[in-house]
Protein backbone atom coordinates (compact mmCIF):
# COMPACT_ATOMS: atom_id res chain seq x y z
CA UNK A 1 0.00 0.00 0.00
CA UNK A 2 1.14 3.15 -1.43
CA UNK A 3 0.00 7.05 0.06
CA UNK A 4 -0.73 9.93 -2.45
CA UNK A 5 2.49 11.59 -2.52
CA UNK A 6 4.88 8.35 -2.93
CA UNK A 7 2.34 7.08 -5.93
CA UNK A 8 2.89 10.84 -7.76
CA UNK A 9 6.75 10.09 -7.23
CA UNK A 10 6.72 6.56 -8.83
CA UNK A 11 4.14 7.11 -11.28
CA UNK A 12 5.83 10.77 -11.99
CA UNK A 13 1.97 12.08 -11.66
CA UNK A 14 0.66 15.41 -11.15
CA UNK A 15 -1.25 16.37 -8.17
CA UNK A 16 -3.87 17.60 -10.05
CA UNK A 17 -4.62 14.65 -12.36
CA UNK A 18 -4.08 12.10 -9.81
CA UNK A 19 -7.05 13.55 -8.37
CA UNK A 20 -8.89 14.05 -11.45
CA UNK A 21 -8.20 10.38 -12.43
CA UNK A 22 -10.11 9.30 -8.86
CA UNK A 23 -12.60 11.41 -9.50
CA UNK A 24 -13.30 10.03 -12.58
CA UNK A 25 -13.31 6.79 -11.04
CA UNK A 26 -10.47 5.69 -13.35
CA UNK A 27 -8.51 4.67 -9.91
CA UNK A 28 -10.27 3.51 -7.13
CA UNK A 29 -8.20 3.60 -3.65
CA UNK A 30 -9.03 2.87 -0.21
CA UNK A 31 -9.69 5.90 1.64
CA UNK A 32 -8.91 5.25 5.72
CA UNK A 33 -7.31 8.23 8.27
CA UNK A 34 -8.33 11.20 5.72
CA UNK A 35 -5.86 9.50 3.51
CA UNK A 36 -5.37 8.03 0.02
CA UNK A 37 -4.13 3.71 -0.05
CA UNK A 38 -2.77 2.33 -3.30
CA UNK A 39 -2.77 -1.45 -3.81
CA UNK A 40 -0.13 -2.41 -6.53
CA UNK A 41 -3.46 -2.85 -8.71
CA UNK A 42 -4.34 0.09 -8.24
CA UNK A 43 -0.56 1.38 -8.98
CA UNK A 44 -0.33 -0.80 -12.18
CA UNK A 45 -3.55 0.51 -13.69
CA UNK A 46 -2.21 3.94 -13.28
CA UNK A 47 0.88 3.38 -15.05
CA UNK A 48 -1.37 1.91 -17.85
CA UNK A 49 -3.54 4.85 -17.69
CA UNK A 50 0.07 7.00 -17.99
CA UNK A 51 1.26 5.43 -20.48
CA UNK A 52 -2.20 5.34 -22.87
CA UNK A 53 -2.08 9.39 -22.08
CA UNK A 54 1.71 10.05 -22.30
CA UNK A 55 3.04 7.58 -24.31
CA UNK A 56 -0.06 6.51 -26.90
CA UNK A 57 -1.04 10.45 -26.78
CA UNK A 58 -4.50 9.35 -26.31
CA UNK A 59 -7.03 12.36 -24.85
CA UNK A 60 -8.37 11.80 -21.94
CA UNK A 61 -11.96 11.60 -23.04
CA UNK A 62 -11.13 8.49 -25.15
CA UNK A 63 -9.65 6.92 -22.61
CA UNK A 64 -12.82 7.26 -21.13
CA UNK A 65 -14.25 5.04 -23.54
CA UNK A 66 -11.15 2.72 -23.70
CA UNK A 67 -11.00 2.16 -19.97
CA UNK A 68 -14.65 0.57 -19.34
CA UNK A 69 -14.09 -1.27 -22.67
CA UNK A 70 -10.57 -2.68 -21.18
CA UNK A 71 -12.53 -3.66 -18.29
CA UNK A 72 -14.98 -5.62 -19.72
CA UNK A 73 -12.55 -7.67 -21.84
CA UNK A 74 -10.88 -8.42 -18.24
CA UNK A 75 -13.98 -9.57 -16.82
CA UNK A 76 -15.05 -11.53 -19.36
CA UNK A 77 -11.67 -13.63 -19.36
CA UNK A 78 -11.97 -13.80 -15.60
CA UNK A 79 -15.70 -14.97 -16.84
CA UNK A 80 -14.30 -17.42 -19.08
CA UNK A 81 -11.71 -18.61 -16.59
CA UNK A 82 -14.47 -19.33 -13.99
CA UNK A 83 -16.49 -21.41 -16.79
CA UNK A 84 -13.38 -23.48 -17.71
CA UNK A 85 -12.65 -24.34 -14.49
CA UNK A 86 -16.14 -25.39 -13.68
CA UNK A 87 -16.38 -27.38 -17.45
CA UNK A 88 -12.93 -28.96 -16.14
CA UNK A 89 -14.31 -30.65 -12.90
CA UNK A 90 -17.22 -32.12 -15.54
CA UNK A 91 -16.79 -35.79 -15.95
CA UNK A 92 -14.68 -36.47 -18.92
CA UNK A 93 -17.41 -37.51 -21.64
CA UNK A 94 -19.58 -34.19 -20.26
CA UNK A 95 -16.10 -32.36 -21.28
CA UNK A 96 -15.64 -34.04 -24.38
CA UNK A 97 -19.60 -33.67 -25.57
CA UNK A 98 -18.87 -29.86 -24.49
CA UNK A 99 -15.94 -29.67 -26.88
CA UNK A 100 -17.68 -31.47 -29.63
CA UNK A 101 -20.30 -28.87 -29.86
CA UNK A 102 -17.85 -25.73 -29.67
CA UNK A 103 -16.30 -27.69 -32.69
CA UNK A 104 -17.25 -25.90 -35.91
CA UNK A 105 -19.72 -28.18 -38.13
CA UNK A 106 -18.79 -30.83 -40.08
CA UNK A 107 -19.08 -29.66 -43.85
CA UNK B 1 19.16 -7.06 -27.31
CA UNK B 2 18.60 -5.29 -30.91
CA UNK B 3 19.39 -2.43 -32.23
CA UNK B 4 17.00 0.23 -31.20
CA UNK B 5 16.65 1.63 -34.64
CA UNK B 6 15.58 -1.75 -35.88
CA UNK B 7 12.96 -2.48 -32.77
CA UNK B 8 11.15 0.69 -33.68
CA UNK B 9 11.73 0.08 -37.26
CA UNK B 10 13.20 3.61 -38.42
CA UNK B 11 16.21 4.71 -40.46
CA UNK B 12 19.66 6.42 -38.12
CA UNK B 13 17.83 9.51 -39.70
CA UNK B 14 14.46 9.61 -38.46
CA UNK B 15 12.83 13.02 -36.91
CA UNK B 16 12.47 12.92 -33.19
CA UNK B 17 8.85 13.08 -34.64
CA UNK B 18 9.05 10.01 -36.73
CA UNK B 19 10.83 8.42 -33.83
CA UNK B 20 7.23 9.52 -31.63
CA UNK B 21 4.83 7.65 -34.37
CA UNK B 22 6.81 4.60 -34.74
CA UNK B 23 6.98 4.12 -31.08
CA UNK B 24 3.23 4.69 -30.73
CA UNK B 25 2.23 3.06 -33.53
CA UNK B 26 3.91 -0.48 -31.99
CA UNK B 27 2.82 0.15 -28.24
CA UNK B 28 -0.25 0.19 -29.16
CA UNK B 29 0.33 -2.93 -30.75
CA UNK B 30 2.08 -4.44 -28.00
CA UNK B 31 1.06 -3.21 -25.24
CA UNK B 32 0.54 -5.54 -22.43
CA UNK B 33 -2.92 -4.75 -20.67
CA UNK B 34 -3.90 -4.09 -24.34
CA UNK B 35 -3.33 -7.93 -24.77
CA UNK B 36 -3.97 -9.75 -21.62
CA UNK B 37 -3.97 -13.04 -23.87
CA UNK B 38 -1.00 -12.65 -25.68
CA UNK B 39 2.23 -13.86 -23.73
CA UNK B 40 4.88 -12.70 -25.46
CA UNK B 41 3.59 -9.14 -26.06
CA UNK B 42 5.23 -7.98 -22.75
CA UNK B 43 8.98 -9.02 -24.09
CA UNK B 44 8.11 -6.79 -27.34
CA UNK B 45 6.72 -3.47 -25.62
CA UNK B 46 9.57 -3.43 -23.13
CA UNK B 47 11.71 -3.74 -26.05
CA UNK B 48 10.24 -0.87 -27.80
CA UNK B 49 9.62 1.05 -24.72
CA UNK B 50 13.57 0.66 -24.22
CA UNK B 51 14.08 1.60 -27.59
CA UNK B 52 12.07 4.30 -27.53
CA UNK B 53 13.89 5.41 -24.06
CA UNK B 54 17.29 5.84 -25.52
CA UNK B 55 15.83 7.20 -28.90
CA UNK B 56 13.34 10.10 -27.38
CA UNK B 57 16.06 11.60 -25.46
CA UNK B 58 18.19 13.70 -27.53
CA UNK B 59 21.42 13.41 -25.64
CA UNK B 60 21.42 9.61 -25.43
CA UNK B 61 20.42 9.20 -28.72
CA UNK B 62 23.58 11.47 -29.95
CA UNK B 63 25.59 9.51 -27.02
CA UNK B 64 24.50 6.54 -28.76
CA UNK B 65 25.06 7.49 -32.11
CA UNK B 66 29.12 7.99 -31.11
CA UNK B 67 28.78 5.00 -29.70
CA UNK B 68 29.40 5.99 -25.97
CA UNK B 69 26.54 3.75 -24.32
CA UNK B 70 25.16 0.87 -26.22
CA UNK B 71 21.18 -0.54 -26.56
CA UNK B 72 21.18 -1.23 -22.93
CA UNK B 73 22.60 2.74 -22.16
CA UNK B 74 18.61 3.67 -21.22
CA UNK B 75 17.89 1.49 -18.02
CA UNK B 76 14.25 1.07 -16.83
CA UNK B 77 12.87 0.48 -13.71
CA UNK B 78 10.96 -2.62 -13.02
CA UNK B 79 7.47 -2.23 -13.30
CA UNK B 80 4.15 -4.90 -13.52
CA UNK B 81 1.27 -4.23 -15.88
CA UNK B 82 -2.30 -3.85 -14.88
CA UNK B 83 -3.50 -7.18 -16.47
CA UNK B 84 -1.63 -9.42 -14.10
CA UNK B 85 -4.20 -7.81 -11.42
CA UNK B 86 -7.20 -7.44 -13.53
CA UNK B 87 -8.10 -11.08 -13.90
CA UNK B 88 -7.27 -11.61 -10.33
CA UNK B 89 -9.08 -10.38 -7.01
CA UNK B 90 -9.00 -6.92 -7.13
CA UNK B 91 -10.45 -6.74 -10.65
CA UNK B 92 -14.41 -6.87 -9.73
CA UNK B 93 -13.30 -3.77 -8.20
CA UNK B 94 -12.70 -2.13 -11.91
CA UNK B 95 -16.04 -3.71 -13.40
CA UNK B 96 -19.02 -3.82 -11.98
CA UNK B 97 -22.34 -3.81 -14.23
CA UNK B 98 -25.67 -3.27 -12.95
CA UNK B 99 -26.13 -6.19 -11.73
CA UNK B 100 -23.10 -6.43 -9.75
CA UNK B 101 -20.93 -9.78 -10.62
CA UNK B 102 -19.23 -12.73 -9.00
CA UNK B 103 -15.82 -13.75 -8.64
CA UNK B 104 -14.53 -16.90 -8.78
CA UNK B 105 -17.52 -19.26 -7.78
CA UNK B 106 -19.13 -16.40 -10.53
CA UNK B 107 -21.86 -16.95 -12.83
CA UNK B 108 -23.72 -13.87 -12.48
CA UNK B 109 -23.96 -11.32 -14.84
CA UNK B 110 -25.65 -11.40 -18.31
CA UNK B 111 -23.37 -13.52 -19.67
CA UNK B 112 -23.83 -17.12 -17.52
CA UNK B 113 -27.13 -15.47 -16.42
CA UNK B 114 -28.45 -16.05 -19.55
CA UNK B 115 -26.66 -19.04 -20.01
CA UNK B 116 -28.37 -20.56 -17.03
CA UNK B 117 -31.56 -19.06 -17.05
CA UNK B 118 -32.42 -21.21 -20.60
CA UNK B 119 -31.30 -20.37 -23.50
CA UNK B 120 -29.50 -16.53 -23.73
CA UNK B 121 -31.05 -16.13 -26.84
CA UNK B 122 -32.47 -13.47 -26.12
CA UNK B 123 -36.12 -13.59 -25.37
CA UNK B 124 -37.98 -15.83 -22.74
CA UNK B 125 -36.14 -17.32 -19.59
CA UNK B 126 -36.64 -16.28 -16.43
CA UNK B 127 -34.21 -13.94 -14.51
CA UNK B 128 -32.12 -15.49 -12.46
CA UNK B 129 -31.54 -14.67 -8.91
CA UNK B 130 -27.88 -14.57 -7.60
CA UNK B 131 -25.64 -13.62 -4.54
CA UNK B 132 -23.76 -10.84 -5.09
CA UNK B 133 -19.73 -11.28 -5.59
CA UNK B 134 -17.81 -11.18 -2.32
CA UNK B 135 -15.16 -8.39 -2.24
CA UNK B 136 -11.81 -8.08 0.01
CA UNK B 137 -10.49 -5.44 1.05
CA UNK B 138 -6.86 -4.52 3.01
CA UNK B 139 -6.99 -1.92 6.27
CA UNK B 140 -4.21 -0.94 7.76
CA UNK B 141 -4.60 -0.39 11.85
CA UNK B 142 -2.70 0.81 14.71
CA UNK B 143 -0.54 -1.62 16.78
CA UNK B 144 -2.73 -0.73 19.91
CA UNK B 145 -6.18 -0.45 18.10
CA UNK B 146 -5.60 -4.51 17.16
CA UNK B 147 -4.83 -5.37 20.54
CA UNK B 148 -7.53 -3.42 22.51
CA UNK B 149 -10.12 -3.65 19.83
CA UNK B 150 -11.60 -0.51 17.92
CA UNK B 151 -14.12 0.67 15.47
CA UNK B 152 -13.18 2.27 12.58
CA UNK B 153 -15.00 4.12 9.38
CA UNK B 154 -13.34 3.45 6.00
CA UNK B 155 -14.30 4.87 2.75
CA UNK B 156 -14.57 2.25 0.14
CA UNK B 157 -13.61 2.81 -3.57
CA UNK B 158 -17.29 3.69 -5.15
CA UNK B 159 -17.54 6.21 -2.20
CA UNK B 160 -19.45 3.83 0.26
CA UNK B 161 -18.60 3.97 3.75
CA UNK B 162 -18.17 1.08 6.19
CA UNK B 163 -18.16 0.79 9.89
CA UNK B 164 -15.66 -2.20 10.69
CA UNK B 165 -15.35 -2.84 14.52
CA UNK B 166 -11.78 -4.54 15.15
CA UNK B 167 -12.34 -7.19 17.90
CA UNK B 168 -9.89 -7.45 20.82
CA UNK B 169 -6.49 -9.49 19.71
CA UNK B 170 -6.85 -9.24 16.27
CA UNK B 171 -4.38 -10.68 14.70
CA UNK B 172 -2.05 -9.49 11.77
CA UNK B 173 -3.74 -10.72 8.41
CA UNK B 174 -6.35 -11.36 9.87
CA UNK B 175 -9.43 -11.16 7.88
CA UNK B 176 -12.91 -9.65 9.24
CA UNK B 177 -15.66 -10.54 7.31
CA UNK B 178 -18.65 -8.06 7.04
CA UNK B 179 -21.37 -9.75 5.48
CA UNK B 180 -23.68 -8.56 2.76
CA UNK B 181 -21.01 -5.69 2.08
CA UNK B 182 -19.82 -6.65 -1.10
CA UNK B 183 -21.09 -6.37 -4.69
CA UNK B 184 -25.17 -6.27 -4.84
CA UNK B 185 -26.91 -9.18 -5.82
CA UNK B 186 -28.44 -9.76 -9.41
CA UNK B 187 -32.32 -10.29 -9.94
CA UNK B 188 -32.92 -9.40 -6.33
CA UNK B 189 -30.43 -11.87 -5.01
CA UNK B 190 -28.29 -11.17 -1.59
CA UNK B 191 -25.83 -8.86 -1.78
CA UNK B 192 -22.09 -10.54 -1.46
CA UNK B 193 -19.93 -10.29 2.02
CA UNK B 194 -16.75 -8.11 1.99
CA UNK B 195 -13.53 -9.04 3.68
CA UNK B 196 -11.10 -6.88 5.21
CA UNK B 197 -7.70 -8.02 5.64
CA UNK B 198 -6.27 -6.00 9.02
CA UNK B 199 -2.60 -5.07 8.38
CA UNK B 200 -1.33 -4.08 11.86
CA UNK B 201 1.31 -1.41 11.88
CA UNK B 202 4.24 -2.40 14.00
CA UNK B 203 4.67 0.09 17.63
CA UNK B 204 7.37 2.20 18.87
CA UNK B 205 7.97 -0.38 21.45
CA UNK B 206 5.42 -2.85 22.02
CA UNK B 207 6.07 -6.56 20.27
CA UNK B 208 3.74 -8.91 20.02
CA UNK B 209 4.34 -12.39 20.18
CA UNK B 210 1.06 -14.32 19.87
CA UNK B 211 -0.58 -13.13 22.75
CA UNK B 212 2.02 -12.15 24.80
CA UNK B 213 3.78 -8.62 24.45
CA UNK B 214 7.23 -8.25 24.61
CA UNK B 215 8.73 -4.89 25.71
CA UNK B 216 12.14 -3.75 26.69
CA UNK B 217 12.59 -1.08 29.43
CA UNK B 218 15.64 0.67 30.90
CA UNK B 219 16.58 1.20 34.60
CA UNK B 220 19.41 2.73 36.06
CA UNK B 221 22.54 1.55 37.83
CA UNK B 222 20.70 1.67 41.22
CA UNK B 223 17.92 0.59 40.31
CA UNK B 224 19.15 -2.78 38.95
CA UNK B 225 21.66 -2.96 41.76
CA UNK B 226 18.84 -2.23 44.40
CA UNK B 227 15.69 -3.25 43.23
CA UNK B 228 13.02 -0.49 43.15
CA UNK B 229 9.44 0.02 41.94
CA UNK B 230 9.15 1.96 38.58
CA UNK B 231 6.54 2.51 35.87
CA UNK B 232 6.02 0.46 32.90
CA UNK B 233 4.05 0.38 29.75
CA UNK B 234 1.37 -1.53 29.34
CA UNK B 235 -1.16 -2.26 26.29
CA UNK B 236 -4.07 -0.72 29.26
CA UNK B 237 -1.62 2.04 30.26
CA UNK B 238 1.19 2.23 33.07
CA UNK B 239 1.38 -0.29 35.71
CA UNK B 240 4.01 -0.66 38.82
CA UNK B 241 6.46 -3.00 38.22
CA UNK B 242 8.87 -4.21 40.76
CA UNK B 243 12.56 -4.66 40.11
CA UNK B 244 14.03 -6.78 42.28
CA UNK B 245 17.55 -6.12 43.74
CA UNK B 246 20.46 -7.59 41.98
CA UNK B 247 18.86 -7.19 38.33
CA UNK B 248 20.46 -7.57 35.25
CA UNK B 249 20.31 -6.30 31.26
CA UNK B 250 18.19 -8.90 30.01
CA UNK B 251 16.09 -9.95 32.87
CA UNK B 252 12.95 -10.61 32.37
CA UNK B 253 10.03 -10.27 34.46
CA UNK B 254 6.22 -11.11 33.39
CA UNK B 255 3.33 -9.39 33.86
CA UNK B 256 0.67 -11.83 34.35
CA UNK B 257 -2.73 -10.84 31.91
CA UNK B 258 -1.07 -7.88 30.61
CA UNK B 259 -1.13 -8.95 27.05
CA UNK B 260 -3.63 -9.61 24.44
CA UNK B 261 -7.19 -10.35 25.34
CA UNK B 262 -7.89 -13.98 24.33
CA UNK B 263 -9.62 -14.86 21.97
CA UNK B 264 -11.62 -18.23 21.38
CA UNK B 265 -11.57 -19.14 25.02
CA UNK B 266 -7.57 -18.51 25.01
CA UNK B 267 -7.37 -16.80 28.23
CA UNK B 268 -5.45 -13.20 28.00
CA UNK B 269 -1.28 -13.32 26.85
CA UNK B 270 1.28 -11.79 29.33
CA UNK B 271 3.26 -8.71 28.77
CA UNK B 272 7.28 -9.67 29.24
CA UNK B 273 9.70 -6.82 30.61
CA UNK B 274 13.16 -7.22 29.45
CA UNK B 275 15.66 -5.03 31.63
CA UNK B 276 18.13 -2.80 30.24
CA UNK B 277 20.54 -1.41 32.76
CA UNK B 278 21.69 2.21 31.78
CA UNK B 279 24.35 3.41 33.05
CA UNK B 280 24.41 7.85 33.62
CA UNK B 281 24.93 9.88 31.03
CA UNK B 282 27.70 11.42 31.72
CA UNK B 283 30.63 9.83 34.15
CA UNK B 284 30.31 10.38 37.52
CA UNK B 285 33.52 11.39 39.74
CA UNK B 286 32.05 9.37 42.69
CA UNK B 287 31.26 6.53 40.95
CA UNK B 288 34.56 5.85 39.64
CA UNK B 289 36.43 6.61 42.36
CA UNK B 290 33.93 3.74 43.37
CA UNK B 291 34.99 1.40 41.17
CA UNK B 292 38.43 1.90 41.09
CA UNK B 293 38.72 0.47 44.59
CA UNK B 294 35.76 -2.20 44.01
CA UNK B 295 36.70 -3.66 41.00
CA UNK B 296 40.36 -5.14 41.47
CA UNK B 297 38.92 -7.24 44.24
CA UNK B 298 35.82 -8.26 42.61
CA UNK B 299 36.68 -9.67 39.11
CA UNK B 300 34.07 -11.11 36.57
CA UNK B 301 34.87 -12.42 32.91
CA UNK B 302 31.69 -11.07 31.01
CA UNK B 303 32.87 -12.10 27.78
CA UNK B 304 33.98 -15.89 28.63
CA UNK B 305 30.44 -16.38 29.51
CA UNK B 306 29.06 -14.83 26.52
CA UNK B 307 31.72 -17.33 24.36
CA UNK B 308 33.81 -14.61 23.20
CA UNK B 309 37.03 -15.50 25.44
Amino acid sequence: MLGFEQVMLQCRIERGTLERWITLSWVRPMQGDGEWHFSDADIARIELICDLHRDLGIAEDAIEVILPLLDQVYALRRQMRALTDALGALPEDVRRDVLARLAPPDR
Amino acid sequence: MRNPYEVLGVSPKATPEEIRKAYRQLAKKYHPDLHPGDKAAEERFKEVSAANDLLSDAEKRARFDRGEIDEAGAERRERSFYRAYAEGGEGPKYWTSGDGEAEGSGFTEDLFADLFSGMGRGAGGARVRMRGADVTYALRCPFLDAVRGAKTRVTLPDGKTLDVTIPPGTRDRQTLRLKEQGMPGVGGGPPGDAFVEIHIEPHAYFQRKDDNIHVEVPVGLAEAVLGAKIQVPTVDGPVTLTVPFGSNTGTTLRLRGKGVPGTGGRPRGDQYVTLKVVLPDSPDDELRAFLERWAPTHPYDVRGKAGMA
